[in-house]
């Protein structure tokens, strides 16, 4: 049950920050593989991340990507291999790095000067869109509970503070006491699906609907990269489920248990607005932006899982 | 004057570090304070006496602001020092009967609310709990005794982990518990059949005050359609309410969130928060079980106490130190 490494970095950092660093890794062992054998254990660590991190659609749709151009350009040779494999991983992060800027900046444009806005977990896109705003010399606050238990919120209220930003640390219990000081809601996302649910880490659907009870509006920041499109086909997008990391020892013999899930689903009517590169939209409209991102409606996508299957059968055939 | 015993200023200082707390277990311990006090007076003036009692009330008082326990328990005992006595001795033994009533009442009002909300479960539930009582452990522990099946979420209870109480509490009685983190409110919520939290106060217009985050299991629970019901002795309902006085919500220290606090963040840890009456389908109390806009009839028809200036005075008197 407990498949989340809860040593490793990704539950500190954003969903972008953390796909970012395991596909950098990819990158690394494409470079210094040798043989068809190097290759192939490369492209099965990085299936596997996929298959660990379910809500990652950075991670799935970058990977989706590189899996069918490597199929299609079909390398003879494992150095072949690496050359085709390179320039599509730093595409993606110079893309990540443009949509990111146009929508932490199309976000920016929707908070105005002594605005205190409430946020949750960690997120760089929420980062860059504060940025933004304190960039031209407007003062911001914001609100960020602590996101028990791995506390990405501490980190979030410390890189706020480094920018600049007056913040104000609370228990996630907290939200709805607070949420009346916000006038407006700015997360960032894990993945979003085609009915305009997003997926963020777990905390985010009390704060929404919290949000929607004193009716304060609901913003999500993301690029289009993070629109997972085999929702579209009524794939469900799963998050494993944790326990809590640190239960005294005493309760554990008694046979206490504990299970959640690192990541959760806001439903799109607790959402007012998705702001991504292409600009600001209803959650409704997410198709919009699918039709536009993968050139028609529906998608034309192959299953990861699918993806990888072929590729080990062609890498297997090209060994023999 | 005799001074305050040291055993009074331990139980003062035990409520207002948390060594001593829960809402019932506050109250009880006040009065046991009194009691205490009222039997090392050894004094002879019944004015000086009764100075000396509400001294001590003060200082009870000033411990924790928003649990109503405890100037419900202090002022049920302190009532009797209204009443005409020919000396010390007389109103001593009065003040002592009326602790040790107030006791005995608070435990008896625990093990009545127990039997009543046990009748509210059906077995093979979902139950939600939010921070520690020990009237909803109650309410589960004889639930299960009676052969009811049920598996309980218990949140861990951030800042402070009480829910690490209720955990061991029901799970050494067999019951199955699984804890989870704050934010999993509509997670456990999609999964309940059933929320059941403690109080801390009620205010007369039948909302609740509880531990923080009690109001947003509350809301969940609402958006998802579970019944959210609360374990209330009837002495957590508050009068002063009844006069517009808000509850107070203590704030206590930012190190109980992070310590060390991190550099120019404002850490804000209030303790509590309220329920608006709408999200709460029931309140189990000793007397019965009542929908939270008939808390007007607990404070006036079954505490007794009257809408006076009387009462906006004594409150005035109880101000904190």
């Amino acid at each position: 049950m407990r498949s989340i490494d809860t040593s490793e970095v990704w539950r500190v950092l954003g969903a972008t920050e953390a796909a970012t660093s395991i596909l950098k890794g990819f990158l690394e062992d494409v470079r210094s593989s040798r043989s068809w054998g190097d290759i192939l254990s490369a492209f099965d660590k990085l299936y596997q991340a996929c298959v660990k991190r379910p809500y990652s659609a950075l991670l799935i749709n970058t990977a989706r990507d590189i899996f069918s151009r490597f199929l299609e350009e079909a390398p003879r040779d494992p150095g072949e291999a690496s050359r085709i494999i390179e320039p599509i991983v730093s595409r993606v992060f110079d893309n990540v790095r443009i949509m990111t800027e146009q929508a932490s900046l199309i976000a920016s444009k929707r908070i105005s000067n002594n605005e205190t806005i409430f946020t949750l977990s960690f997120s760089g896109t929420v980062l860059r869109t504060v940025e933004n705003v304190l960039r031209r010399g407007d003062s911001l606050r914001v609100i960020v509970p602590e996101s028990r238990p791995f506390g990405e919120g501490v980190e979030m209220a410390k890189a706020l503070k480094r920018l600049g930003a007056d913040v104000v640390l609370i228990v996630d219990s907290a939200i709805r006491s607070f949420i009346r000081r916000a006038s407006r809601v700015v997360i960032g996302a894990e993945a979003i699906s085609s009915n305009g649910a997003v997926i963020n880490k777990i905390g985010t659907a009390i704060l929404a609907l919290t949000a929607k009870e004193a009716r304060i509006r609901v913003f999500v920041v993301a690029g289009s990269y993070k629109i997972m499109p085999e929702t579209v086909f009524g794939e469900l997008i799963g998050s494993p489920e944790i326990g809590l990391p640190d239960i005294p020892e005493d309760l554990l013999s008694l046979g206490v248990s504990s299970s959640f899930p690192l990541f959760e689903a806001v439903p799109p009517e607790y959402i007012d607005a998705i702001i991504t590169e292409k600009g600001l939209i209803s959650p409704a409209a997410v198709p919009y932006i699918v039709r536009d991102v993968f050139g028609s409606w529906p998608p034309f996508v192959k299953r990861i899982d699918e993806l990888y299957g072929e590729i080990r059968r062609t890498i297997e055939g090209a060994v023999k | 004057m005799t001074r305050i015993p040291s055993e009074v200023l331990r139980i003062a200082d035990d409520i207002r570090s948390m060594r001593i707390r829960g809402a019932g277990r506050i109250a009880r311990a006040a009065a046991e304070a009194l009691m205490i006090a009222a039997t090392n007076y050894s004094g002879e003036d019944l004015g000086d006496f009764t100075r000396y009692m509400e001294d001590v009330s003060r200082l009870l008082l000033s411990t924790r602001p928003t649990a109503v326990s405890l100037p419900n328990a202090v002022s049920y005992v302190m009532k009797q020092l209204r009443k005409d006595y020919r000396g010390v001795e007389d109103a001593r033994a009065a003040v002592i009967s009326a602790a040790r009533s107030f006791i005995e009442h608070s435990k008896r009002a625990v093990e009545a609310i127990s039997i009543i909300g046990s009748r509210m479960i059906k077995g093979g539930e979902t139950i939600v709990t939010h921070c520690n009582s020990s009237a909803v452990t109650g309410i589960l522990a004889k639930a299960w005794s009676d052969g009811k099946m049920f598996r309980v979420y218990a949140t861990e209870t951030r800042p402070r982990f009480q829910g690490y109480i209720t955990a061991r509490d029901l799970a050494s009685k067999g019951i199955p518990v699984t804890l989870i983190p704050d934010s999993a409110a509509v997670y456990a919520m999609r999964r309940a059949d059933l929320v059941i939290v403690g109080a801390d106060a009620i205010s007369s217009n039948g909302a609740l005050v509880n531990k923080i985050g009690t109001s947003q299991i509350a809301l969940a629970a609402k958006a998802h359609g579970v019944p959210f019901y609360v374990a209330a002795e009837t002495y957590k309902f508050s009068p002063y309410t009844l006069i517009g006085e808000p509850i107070e919500i203590e704030e206590r220290e930012a190190e109980e969130v992070i310590h060390p606090v991190p550099e120019g963040i404002e850490v804000r840890n209030p303790v509590f928060d309220a329920t608006p009456a709408e999200y709460i389908d029931a309140i189990i109390t000793e007397i019965g079980v009542i929908s939270p806009e008939m808390a007007i009839i607990i404070i006036t028809d079954y505490l007794g106490h009257r809408v006076s200036v009387d009462m906006l005075k004594s409150l005035e008197d109880s101000e904190p130190l």
